[in-house]
Parts: structure tokens; C-alpha cells; sequence
């Protein structure tokens, strides 16, 4: 067990790798009731694309990460929900583009739940009948989002940016791709995906970390594990253009909603320190750029062009960096138009130093503050452990970013060439708005 | 074992409510207040809760205000605008990061200072000679506006909104505590200003503190921020009135609207007579849970895992008060009636008390592990500070969990006659042919 101290935030965290390849990382939080867990594989919808060894290489049917997490819950023995309840835990799970995570937080019975979720999640259970039963929820589920336009949105967006990576598909899959789905290509996956040294646990609150490490220990050692699989996923290669740079779609809304994204690739791999300096200096810059305390907010709020719903996001990864920027608008054309000639502008003007030590206080206060939140810490600790990053050094990465670096990393990623615009709009033009 | 969660002291007519603690890195603050809801008075304290959220004296121009909270290491400042019974409360919340944990460089504390702008926002709008300023009085009656209008675009929302509208037909319940939309362009900054002072003299105010502080420190720094505002008036110290609950119309109301969606949103709209300030609340909140409340209740093990007819079936209490209480599914639009059929069967199985040795057990252990974790979350503890200040209770979490954790079928039964079903609402597709209308 490797203690670290991460005196800023007066916190230490425990970590061990396990002998079967499992990564364990504690965060006692004293004086928390609370304990919150979370079992991730390194699996997600960028996953589609795959062969062991020599073995033939396998596409897999869109969705099938999100389909197999729904399936984990079942169990010959009953729903595992069932189980949580009993001993007082709440248990969820969800998918992303790179990760799909298993969770439960109590307050009471800590072991029984720790052993409840390693044993769910090492232990697949897939029938013909339990599978088909699940299309008809999944079903609902990607009609619930279909009708959902900031969803809709969101994924138009990454489909119009990216021309091969799988970011341009739906996490959920649709309707005709999740019926290609059989227990034998959940199995498949499942083997490939869910071995322990592609794995991690996270827990988080009301914890003594020895005894909790024996306990994970106590649970693997009554199991054997089948060797690491060589497992190589083959990633296609994205060019730096966009799929498309405009993309429309109608759905019932108030007013057209529109998105702006930027894609940039990374000349190398950038991870540990590296990315984080990258993401501290883009995410001030975006404060500064586009927050509600930045002129191109307050002017475009006053020539009514956006709402207080816009906002901006920024994601950096290992191989590339996308953005986001937009909201609800009267004028999807000129909103876009003026975001471009405003940050030109903001570009041209006198280096705002002062605003950038500011915008760098606001970030190290999030950062301070999400200790108050175990659910959140759990969450981006494997987020960016992931892609070999620790989420702790945050702190130390926002330090050393400075204001002309950090100008020429935003101005370098806001290039026009490649961008993409995403709009929804009603379907029905009653009112007669242009 | 303390006898209240927060202490309590007078501020004038301010109710100040401390909560010391050194479990978080934050220090919570957030100040209540409640007018009753009313048609005429709704939309302007909606307005005014907009605004306030933008500009107050000290820092008149939005992007100064939002700067000053950034320099605070990016406090957090969110005024909302809510319903409780027959109250609309306005909640303005601030979040400062514990002195200890950030190099500061002023000489004044972040506490005092978070204090010291919130009490500025209630106290010192930002104003010219005309009263409120005609700009921001025109950009938040537009994300007013806005805000209405938008309400659509989350069907599930919409869906619900809907369904309540229908149950409260004639009460004012039926507004959003956003306000009216018809009702914004009588407001100015003229008549908006006399309106603020009617609302300060009419509202009941709490503060909520939570945070490495005591009252002795809260106390000092309000007498050195406050304006003389909640001076104690002459007038008897105001108390939140709890209204009676609904008793359900005689007729099931069924309401069917249309739009261009894919999927269909069936919403049961109840009520029963157990309201929040009932004994028998905390009954009630295991009936919900045996019912729809949790991953291992009747609705969704019948309604998703069973029958496959949706991705979420669930229950929950819509208005505690008034003893309003919803079920929602999002479901195929061919499905309503299989759907609908479900719904009862469950409602018909908790009147029997068909219930599990098992569900009453998970039920429990679930309700008792949520009321714990309370503990563990600012936001959570003032809210549920507020929760008992509003209902005038003064029950701990801990007495909550006793009361939960002995909780019979037969007592849940008893909880299951007093529910009935009062709207059956479904949006479903085919569009057009419907919009909202107002009812």
C-alpha cells in the first residue's frame, strides 16, 4: 500500500496494484458518513474496433459498451439493485466514449456492498432471454434521447466534427445497431475488456484503508482470473478537417439551440503533467473568452443572442483536444458569426494578465471545492488516471500555466478550419422567425 | 446527542440558523425568502430574483459583479426561484472556499466578504434614478421569457408541468415560480422598485451558515455588513403558514396532447392527505419507496424490468405540502393503456399491502441511508434545515430514521387508502394539432 500526501488539499491517497493486475486507490475523507465506490473498466464507445493476439480483428455493433453495463445487473441469482437495496446502497453505473463505471455509495455495510459490486461485475451473466428483454429498455432509453434536443445536439456535433473516430457515434447506439447484439458478442467483449489489469477501483469517504484493501484482497483471492488477454485496439486515423462543418436537425424547441466545435489533434501524445498543463491553460483562457464575467458573454447577452444557458466546455484527451461553445439563440448565423469576430478581437486587444491570475483563483476554488464531493472525485480521479493523468496534480499544473502561453495554446486551437456548427431548429416555422 | 442540527439566533427579523462544522473545504451560505404565492406578486419577485442575480449597487455592471466572485477563488453565487405549498421562496445561495485553503491576500476573510456581497444583493439593488435599471429589467424580462418558453424542450419536464397545471386548475400552485408570461411587460423599473420594497417588508427571511464558523463570528458580521434591513418591525414576527393538502377531484381527469416527439410521457398525477407536517409522513416516504422511489420498487420492476416498457417508471412527491405526488414513464406511444394498466396494479398492490418482507426491508434501508448521508453535503444540510424551518418541525435526521426503520406493512397500507389518482396526463406524438395552452 503506497500512501501519497497532497498537502494543498490536505489529503492522502492509498493506492496498490493488485497480483491479477487490479489498480486500488482509497481516499479516506474524515469525518464523512458517506463512503462512495466505483469499479471502472477502461472500456468505452471509442472501444468498437479490436483483435486479440492474432486473432481476427472484430467490429463490434454501436452501443454494445452501454448495452454490456445494462447487462452487468443481471444476475442468475436475481437483479443485483436487489442487493444493494438490502444492505442500504444506492448503485448506478454509466458509459462514456472511454470508461464504463459501476458505483454505489452507503452508509452502512461498506464490505457486504464492496463484495456485492466486485462480484457482479466479475461475474457476467448473459442469456438470449435477458438480452432481448433488454432491447425493449434500451429502446426507450435511445427514444427518451432522440427526443431530447441538448442530447441531440451534442452528438450531431461530434458526428459533424469527426470523420473516422468513433467519436462520431452515438454511446447508446440506435435501434438497428443494438438488435445486432447476441450474448456471445457481450461475452466477447466482456473478455477482452473487463480483465482486472484493465481495471480500476476507486473508493472515497468513511474508509480505513487497510482493512479495506485486505477486504478487496480477501474477495480476488477466492477467484481465478484468466490470463491478461493481448488485447490491441485499432484505432483509425482522424484527419485534422471536419466531417462537416454545418449540420441541421428539427425538433420541437422554443427557439434554435447552436453549438460551436473546434477539434484539434495533438502533435504527440501528450499525458501526465503535459495534459494537464494543456487543459489548465485552455480552460482559463475559456473563462476569459467566454464566461459570463468576459465581454463576449455580456455583449452578445445584450445584443440578445444568447440566454443565460450559454455556456462553454473544453476536453482534452491524449491524442487530441475539442471544445464546445453555445446555446439557446433567436439567430444560430449571426450568433455564430459575432463568437468569431469578438474573439478576433479579443485576440487583437491588450493582454488581459490580470483577468487571467483572476480566472486562475475561480479554477484552483473548483478544484478546492470538489473535495466536498466524494461522487465528483471518484469520478474525474479515473477520468484521468485513464489516460495517465493524476487528477490531484491539477493544482500544481494551473501554477505553472502562464497568460502568453497559454494565449498561443486558445488562439492555436480556435482555428476556423476546423471548426463545425451544429444547429437545431423547430420543425414547424409557425412563427415566421428568420 | 445535540437537540437541533442548526443553532438558532435573531437578527432583527432575520432568522440566522449556524451550522459549525469542520468537515468541508467550503462555507455554505444561503439566505431564504418567502412571500406567499399569489398571481399579481409572482412574476415581479421572479424579476427581481433575475436581476439580482446579475448587478447590485456595489457592482452595477455585470461583468464587475461576476469578477468580484472570481476573485473570491470563483465563489459560487445562484439565486433561485421556487414553490413550497403555497410560498414562492427566493434562495440566494453562496459558496466560499474555507480561508485555510487558499492563499489570501486581503485582510478580510472570505466568509466576511461572501457575506458582505450577499447581504448587498438583497439590500442594495443596483438602481438610478428611475428605480430599477431599464436595461436589466429588459434582459431578464426576455430570459424570463425565455425560460417559459424553453420549458418545452425537456419533454419529461414539460410532461410534468403539464400534469400539475391540471391537478391545480384553480390554485396558484399552477404558476411558475418563474412568473407569468403575460404578466411581464407591466413591470418597469419604476414599479419594480416600489414592488422590492413591499416584497423586503413582506418576506421572511432565514440564513443559512454552514461552514469551519460559529454564531458568535456570523452575528459580528452581519452587525458590521447589514444595512438596518431586518430591523426588527413593530409588527409580529412572521411564520410560515402550512396550508391543508389537496383532497383529489371525485373524477380521474384525462388529459392527451400531442407533439412532434418520438417518444410518449405518461404522467399519474396524485394527492393524498399525508402532507409533509403529517405524523404519518415519514409512512408515506416508505410507501413511495415501496412504489416507485428506488432501482428495486414496484414500478420499476414491474413497469421496465418485467415488461420492458421503459427506460424509467418511478414515483415522487411533486409538493410535500400539498400532497402532491407523481408517477412518470417515458414509454412507447402504443404502449399507454399496458402502461396505464401496470401503473394501477401497483397503486391497487399497495392498497392491499402487498408488500414484501424484502421491499419493506430494502425500502428502509435506503431511506435511512439517504437521511445519514445528509450529513455529508452543505447543500443537503440547509436544505433540509429550510425544510424543517418551513414545516415548522423540529425532528433530526436521526429521529427521522427511528421513526422510518419501524414502519409496518400494515402502517403503509393504512398511508395507501388516503392516495388517489387524480390526472392521468400523456404527450404523445403527432404534433402540431396541440401546443401548451394555459389552463
Amino acid at each position: 500500500m503506497i500512501a501519497k500526501q497532497y498537502e494543498k488539499v490536505n489529503e492522502t491517497l492509498y493506492s496498490e496494484t493488485l497480483a491479477n493486475g487490479l489498480q486500488v486507490f482509497v481516499l479516506p475523507k474524515t469525518g464523512f458518513t458517506k463512503t462512495f465506490v466505483t469499479f471502472t473498466t477502461k472500456f468505452g464507445s471509442l472501444d468498437n474496433h479490436y483483435r486479440i493476439s492474432e486473432g481476427e480483428d472484430i467490429l463490434v455493433p454501436d452501443g454494445i459498451a452501454h448495452f454490456l453495463e445494462h447487462k452487468m445487473f443481471a444476475e442468475p441469482d436475481g437483479d443485483v439493485f436487489t442487493k444493494f437495496a438490502a444492505n442500504g446502497a444506492s448503485a448506478n453505473a454509466f458509459t462514456s466514449f472511454d470508461r464504463t463505471a459501476y458505483l454505489f455509495s452507503c452508509t452502512d455495510h461498506l464490505y457486504e456492498n464492496l463484495d456485492i459490486l466486485l462480484d457482479f461485475v466479475q461475474n457476467p451473466y448473459f442469456t438470449q432471454a435477458n438480452v432481448d428483454k433488454e432491447r425493449g429498455i434500451i429502446d426507450q432509453e435511445i427514444a427518451m434521447y432522440q427526443d431530447n434536443p441538448d442530447w441531440r445536439l451534442y452528438f450531431e456535433l461530434l458526428a459533424a466534427l469527426f470523420v473516422q473516430s468513433p467519436m462520431n457515434i452515438d454511446i447508446i447506439g440506435t435501434s438497428a445497431t443494438i438488435a445486432q447484439i447476441t450474448p456471445q458478442s457481450l461475452y466477447d467483449c466482456y473478455h477482452a475488456f473487463y480483465h482486472s489489469s484493465n481495471m480500476c477501483l476507486f473508493a472515497i469517504g468513511a474508509i480505513e484503508p487497510q482493512a479495506f484493501f485486505d477486504r478487496i484482497k480477501l474477495n480476488q483471492a477466492r477467484k481465478t482470473f484468466p490470463p491478461k488477454p493481448d488485447l490491441i485496439r485499432i484505432i483509425p486515423e482522424e484527419p485534422e478537417h471536419v466531417a462537416k462543418p454545418w449540420r441541421q436537425i428539427e425538433l420541437p424547441v422554443s427557439e434554435p439551440k447552436c453549438l460551436i466545435g473546434f477539434k484539434e489533434l495533438h502533435n504527440e501524445r501528450l499525458e501526465g503533467i503535459e495534459l494537464l498543463k494543456r487543459e489548465c491553460a485552455l480552460q482559463i483562457m475559456f473563462q476569459l473568452l467566454f464566461a459570463p464575467s468576459s465581454t463576449i458573454y455580456q455583449t452578445l447577452y445584450s445584443e440578445q443572442l444568447i440566454h443565460s444557458n450559454f455556456s462553454s466546455s473544453i476536453t482534452v484527451k491524449n491524442d487530441l483536444t475539442y471544445s464546445m461553445m453555445g446555446g439557446d439563440t433567436p439567430d444560430p448565423d449571426k450568433l455564430v458569426a459575432r463568437i468569431f469576430e469578438l474573439v478576433e478581437q479579443y485576440f487583437d486587444s491588450t493582454a488581459d494578465r490580470l483577468g487571467f491570475e483572476r480566472m486562475k483563483r475561480k479554477a484552483i476554488g473548483a478544484f478546492v471545492r470538489m473535495f466536498n464531493s466524494p461522487s465528483a472525485i471518484a469520478s474525474q480521479f479515473t477520468a484521468y488516471h485513464f489516460q495517465n493523468s493524476d487528477f490531484f496534480e491539477l493544482l500544481a499544473a494551473y501554477e505553472t500555466v502562464n497568460f502568453d502561453e497559454s494565449l498561443e495554446i486558445v488562439r492555436n486551437h480556435l482555428n476556423h478550419k476546423r471548426h463545425a456548427v451544429c444547429v437545431v431548429r423547430d420543425g414547424v416555422n409557425k412563427n415566421g422567425m428568420g | 446527542m445535540e437537540n437541533s442540527l442548526f443553532q438558532v439566533a435573531m437578527f432583527g427579523k432575520l432568522r440566522v440558523h449556524v451550522l459549525a462544522t469542520e468537515q468541508f473545504k467550503t462555507t455554505t451560505l444561503s439566505l431564504y425568502a418567502g412571500v406567499p404565492l399569489r398571481e399579481q406578486t409572482v412574476t415581479p419577485v421572479s424579476l427581481i430574483a433575475h436581476i439580482m442575480r446579475r448587478v447590485n449597487a456595489r457592482y452595477p455592471r455585470p461583468e464587475l459583479f461576476k469578477q468580484k466572485l472570481e476573485e473570491l477563488y470563483g465563489a459560487i453565487f445562484a439565486v433561485d426561484v421556487d414553490k413550497r405549498g403555497t410560498y414562492q421562496v427566493v434562495d440566494v445561495t453562496m459558496d466560499v472556499i474555507a480561508d485555510e485553503y487558499v492563499a489570501n491576500d486581503s485582510e478580510k476573510s472570505l466568509l466576511s466578504e461572501a457575506l458582505r456581497f450577499l447581504m448587498d444583493c438583497i439590500a442594495y439593488p443596483a438602481v438610478d434614478k428611475h428605480g430599477f435599471i431599464a436595461q436589466y429589467v429588459t434582459e431578464e424580462k426576455r430570459t424570463i421569457e425565455q425560460k417559459l418558453l424553453a420549458v418545452k424542450n425537456d419533454k419529461a419536464q414539460y410532461a410534468a408541468k403539464r400534469c400539475i397545471e391540471t391537478i391545480c386548475e384553480s390554485h396558484p400552485y399552477r404558476f411558475s415560480a418563474q412568473g407569468i408570461l403575460e404578466q411581464l411587460e407591466h413591470w418597469d423599473g419604476a414599479n419594480l422598485a416600489d414592488f422590492y420594497h413591499r416584497w423586503l417588508e413582506e418576506a421572511i427571511f432565514d440564513l443559512f451558515v454552514v461552514g469551519n464558523t460559529d454564531m458568535e463570528q456570523v452575528l459580528h458580521l452581519l452587525a458590521n455588513v447589514e444595512s438596518g434591513m431586518f430591523k426588527a418591525t413593530e409588527k409580529k414576527m412572521n411564520d410560515y403558514k402550512i396550508a391543508t393538502p389537496f383532497s383529489s377531484s371525485k373524477q380521474e381527469k384525462n388529459v392527451e396532447e400531442r407533439m412532434d416527439v418520438g417518444q410518449g410521457k405518461l404522467n399519474v398525477g396524485l394527492t393524498t392527505s399525508i402532507s409533509s407536517v403529517h405524523a404519518d409522513y415519514p409512512i408515506f416516504q416508505v410507501y413511495n419507496g415501496v412504489l416507485g422511489g428506488f432501482a428495486h420498487s414496484k414500478l420499476f420492476t414491474t413497469v421496465r424490468e418485467k415488461h420492458s416498457l421503459a427506460y424509467y417508471a418511478s414515483s415522487r412527491p411533486v409538493d410535500g405540502v400539498l400532497g402532491m405526488y407523481m408517477i412518470q414513464a417515458g414509454i412507447d406511444v402504443s404502449k399507454k393503456d399496458q402502461a396505464l394498466k401496470i401503473i394501477r396494479e401497483q397503486l391497487e398492490e399497495m392498497r392491499a399491502g402487498n408488500i414484501s418482507e424484502l421491499e419493506l426491508q430494502q425500502t428502509k434501508a435506503l431511506l435511512i441511508n439517504s437521511y445519514r448521508a445528509l450529513a455529508d453535503s452543505p447543500y443537503e444540510l440547509v436544505s433540509y434545515g429550510f425544510r424543517q424551518r418551513f414545516t415548522g418541525s423540529n425532528k433530526l435526521p436521526v429521529q427521522w430514521l427511528d421513526i422510518i426503520k419501524h414502519v409496518t406493512v400494515a402502517d403503509i397500507r393504512r398511508v395507501a387508502q388516503t392516495v388517489a389518482i387524480d390526472t392521468i396526463y400523456f404527450l404523445r406524438d403527432g404534433g402540431e394539432s396541440n401546443d401548451s395552452q394555459t389552463v
